[in-house]
Parts: structure tokens; sequence; C-alpha cells
């Protein structure tokens, strides 16, 4: 704290002052040995607009980069180097490098487990955000009740009773500050993807969307499987309901995560891919469409309608579906440079729902292996066509262990189809 | 008490059209086009455009994937009816170029595959299949 009163950005020490408000005395005087003494008169305000603004920031919705590239910090021990000195600030930055591990490093599992830390993490900080917006607004009025007041002017019994109400307020909305604060200061020492970070950085549906759409396989591989439908919730409803909406469906608001499942089931039945971003932030913007969407979204087939295409779309549209031959094929480091392409591309499309490691896929693999290893080929003279015969070889078998898998997918494609049309509602 | 209806042959085709892509268009890069109709219930005619002949096995393969996505069309109409067994039956015939029939809808062509392939994989439109 008493660094980023020293060294902070004025939000940061808004934001701290803010904090330090809700304070007994005695532990202002503690963390700023030279606050002015309680019989002073200079008093800790808080700079509302900055304190907002900070809160937006913290959000990703405001324009200064280095609020969440630089990190909030914690207090600072006593002996630790002054804050300002260099040999701090190397320290700090080493520390912190040190302290989190790249994403690349992270195996399935762990990346999986700090996608759902970041996500209640996020949760937390919108919902802090929220209680700020709120306790914003009260301490506002109650500002202007008391300078009302101040300056002589009777209040009506409503308004003494407001104030008696709020007279938590300004604490109120520093502890949501402080709630914010450690929220992203989670958030931030959790490792991330490049393109998570870009993507939930984005402060519009059209951003996000843009985001999507530029790096989508690194980003449903940084999601795992939880986060992309919370994510297409949000960006219908920040198209409809602004910023606000958005973060309270990923706050887990009852009454509006199903209004937001019928808006996305309104759009599916107006013709609507809500798989496709470019699709979804084209309707949004459609203002007769939308009109007609609001209409419908409160209808229970709409909100079931929405529920299923949330389902169906969880990890992306983009999100490769099942590449033919396996990665240890695929990955053979003597394998030609055109063979390993034509395999790499080789991949069923999206068939609405995440392509996870399963038994059937295990033994899939097994089969293609064997098929693989029959065939002899010259790995590093390995054509193209090569390649696409082998391909092919694994489409036609009629082996118990590839021949399910393959079905399957004709399966999946079959209802996929189905499903995009509206006609499976 | 009505009977549920299931799907109908329109409803169905785009599904068909994506299993096809998925799964037969790759595979078979000597057809030219295939196209369906519905001769009678549950009895569909495939009629596969292709100029060059093709082998036993060639025809035979095509037909049994073929096949898979029929079986993939019967469970999926058995889901939508419950309690019913849904069996669909299939016939070839090819030659160079589509009869003059109006029945017949498109099933796989170029131009249905760059539809899909823009919409769903637009990787495959480099290497044409």
């Amino acid at each position: 704290m008493r660094r980023q009163l020293t060294d902070g950005t004025p939000q940061q020490r808004d934001v701290v002052l803010a904090q330090l408000n809700t304070l007994p005395v005695d532990m202002k005087a503690a963390i700023v040995p030279d606050n002015p003494a309680p019989d002073q008169t200079r008093t800790f305000g808080i700079n509302m607009d900055a304190s907002m603004k900070a809160a937006h920031e913290l959000r990703g919705e405001g324009d200064d980069e280095n609020v969440t590239g630089a990190g909030w910090q914690g207090a600072v021990h006593a002996s630790e180097p002054p804050p300002d000195s260099p040999e701090y600030r190397a320290a700090d930055a080493e520390a912190r490098q040190l302290d989190t591990p790249s994403w690349e490093e992270l195996g399935f599992l762990r990346k999986v487990g700090v996608a759902f830390e970041r996500f209640d993490q996020e949760n937390k900080q919108r919902g802090a955000a929220l209680s700020a917006d709120s306790a914003a607004r009260h301490w506002q009025q109650v500002q202007e009740l008391q300078r009302r007041k101040d300056a002589g002017e009777a209040l009506n019994v409503r308004e003494e009773q407001y104030l008696l109400r709020n007279r938590r307020a300004a604490s109120d909305l520093a502890q949501a500050v402080s709630r914010i604060v450690e929220a992203q200061r989670n958030i931030d020492r959790l490792p991330t993807s490049g393109a998570l970070r870009q993507l939930l950085g984005a402060s519009t549906a059209a951003e996000a969307a843009r985001v999507l759409r530029e790096r989508p396989g690194e980003i449903a591989q940084a999601l795992g499987v939880e986060s992309l439908p919370a994510l297409t919730l949000s960006l219908v409803t920040l198209g409809v309901l602004g910023p606000v909406g958005g973060g309270l469906v990923l706050t887990g608001g009852g009454g509006l995560e199903g209004y937001a499942n019928g808006l996305i089931g309104a759009l599916t039945k107006a013709g609507v891919d809500v798989s496709r971003p470019d699709d979804l932030v084209r309707a949004l913007q459609d203002k007769d469409l939308m009109d007609r969407v609001r209409g419908e979204a409160t209808t229970k087939g709409a909100i079931e309608a929405g529920i299923t295409a949330v389902s169906m779309v969880i990890g992306g549209p983009r999100s490769k579906g099942h590449h033919w031959v396996p990665g240890p094929i695929r990955n053979l480091p003597n394998l030609s440079a055109d063979a390993r392409k034509v395999f790499n591309d080789a991949f069923s499309g999206w068939y609405g729902e995440p392509h996870l490691w399963s038994k059937e896929h295990a033994i899939y693999n097994q089969g293609v292996t064997e098929l693989w290893d029959k065939a002899k080929y010259n790995l590093s003279k390995m054509t193209k066509q090569d390649a696409r015969d082998f391909i092919d070889q694994i489409t036609r078998s009629r082996d118990p262990r590839i021949a399910p898998l393959r079905n399957a997918i004709i399966d999946k494609r079959l209802r996929y189809e189905r499903f995009l049309r509206g006609d499976a509602q | 008490m009505k009977k549920p209806q299931g799907p109908t042959f329109d409803e169905l085709l785009p599904g068909m059209q994506a299993a096809f892509f998925e799964i037969l268009w790759p595979t078979f890069r000597w057809i030219q086009s295939i196209w369906i109709k519905e001769s009678k219930k549950s009895e569909f005619q495939l009629f596969v455009e292709a100029t060059a002949t093709q082998d036993n096995k060639e025809w035979d393969d095509f037909d049994y994937l073929a096949g898979e996505v029929f079986k993939g069309v019967e469970r999926l109409l058995d889901e939508s009816a419950p309690n019913s067994k849904h069996k669909i039956k299939h016939t070839i015939q090819h030659g160079p170029s589509v009869p003059k029939d109006h029945e017949y809808r498109e099933l796989m062509s170029d131009r249905v595959f760059k539809k899909i392939a823009k919409k769903h994989a637009p990787w495959r439109l480099d290497n044409g299949r």
C-alpha cells in the first residue's frame, strides 16, 4: 500500500486511499506514518471519478495498459529495501517472474485447473466491480444530500432515511474496490497465454470477437472447456445490456442468466450462428433483429434453446475437431515436411463439442498406429500423395478399433448441422 | 394421438451434406458430384457423377461409407421418434452426368464443398477437398 501511495499511478493512489479510509485511525497511521494527526482537519477523501476509472481499468475497460500490466502489489514488509529503490524493483520483478510458471510449462490438467481458478477469481472481481458501481452511486447521492444539509437546507424524511441507511456508503465502496484489487492481484499471479489475456482484456463484444477470430486455436486451448459458454453469454449480454449486464451474467445472476440464454436461443432461432463471433457481433448490431430477439428471449422455448446452444458452442467453432492421424505419428522427427503438413491439416471440422481424450480415442490411436506400422513408409521421402493415401486408409477402415470413432464423428456432424439450422429444437 | 413427426428429407439433407463433406468428399477425389433423392419412404438413391472408371474395391468402399452415414441418419431418426426402429436403404448409380430428374438434390459437389468449407473448415479450401 505504501508503495502504491508513493510511486503508484494517480488511480492506484486513489484506490489505496479509498481502502485506507475504511481503516481505524491508528491503523492508517501505521501504514502512512506522515498521515495527519486525528485532530487535524485533513481527511482521507475518495476521488470517485478516479476510483471508478481504476475499477473499470481493472475490468479491462480502461485505456491505460499500465494498470494491469504493472500488477497490483500488496503491503511492503518493513525489512525490505525502500519501495522506490532500484533494488526493490529488480527483486520484485524477478520474484514475480519466478513465482509464475509460463503457460507452456503447464500440463493439461494444470491448465484446466488454472482456467477454473481464473474463472473463479474473475467472477469475484466482477461481483466486486458491480458492488463498487452500486456503492459509488449511493455514495454520490449521500455526498449530495450531505452537501445540502451542511448548507443548511432541510432534508425531507425520505432523504434523512437514505442518509442513515447509507451512512457506510464510503466504506462499502472502499471495500468493494479493495476486493477488485485483491481479485486482480490473484488473477495476475496465474499463468496465462497471451491470447487469453488479450481476450479477457477486451472491453467490447466486437473487440472480443476480433481476438477470437484472430487467435481461436490458442484461446480454445487456453480456456480449456469451461469459459467459452460464459464468454458467449457475456458477448450477447454485453451487446444487449451493456457491460454491467455482461458482468452480471458472469457473476451468476439467475434471472439474467436465463435471459441471456433466452437471447442466445432467440438469436439461434433467428438464424444467427451464435458459435461464430462474426455472425454474433453482426447480429448484435442489427437493431431490428435485436428488437425482435429481445421480445422472444424471455420465452421458455428460447431459454431452453439457448441452454442447448451454449452447451454446443463449448470449445469454439474453429476448434479443431478430430485429427485423423494421431499426434505421435504427426510428430515423428524424420517425417517429411510435406507429409507432416497434410497430416496436421487433416482433421474433422467442428461438430459442436470439445474433442477430448477418451477410451475410444485411445483404442482408435492403437488401430491407426498398427495401420501405420504395416505401411512401412520411408518417412523422410513421404510425399503429399502418400500422406493423403494413408488418411484415406483410415477413413475407409472397417477395423473395429478405428471405425467407431469415425462413425461417432458422422453422428456428431449430423446432429450439429441440425442444431445449427434450428431443426433440433 | 398424433404420432410425432420425424425430420423431413429437407431437414436431414444439410446434416448428410456435412457428413459427406467430412468423410467421403476428401476420400474419393475422383468423384465430381453426388446427388440424392428419396425414391420411397426411407429409401435413398444416390447418383455419383464420375467420368473415370473405378474398380470394384473403390465402389465397395464408397458404398460402405455412404452406408455408415445412413446408419447415422437412422440413429438420428430413432432418437427423434423414440420406440421406433428406422431402416434406411440406399442404392448407388453412377455415370458421367446426373439424370435430368428434378427429384435429385445436390448432396455434394465443388459448390457445396466450398459453401460448407467457407463456414466450417476454411483450411480445407487450400487443398480443394
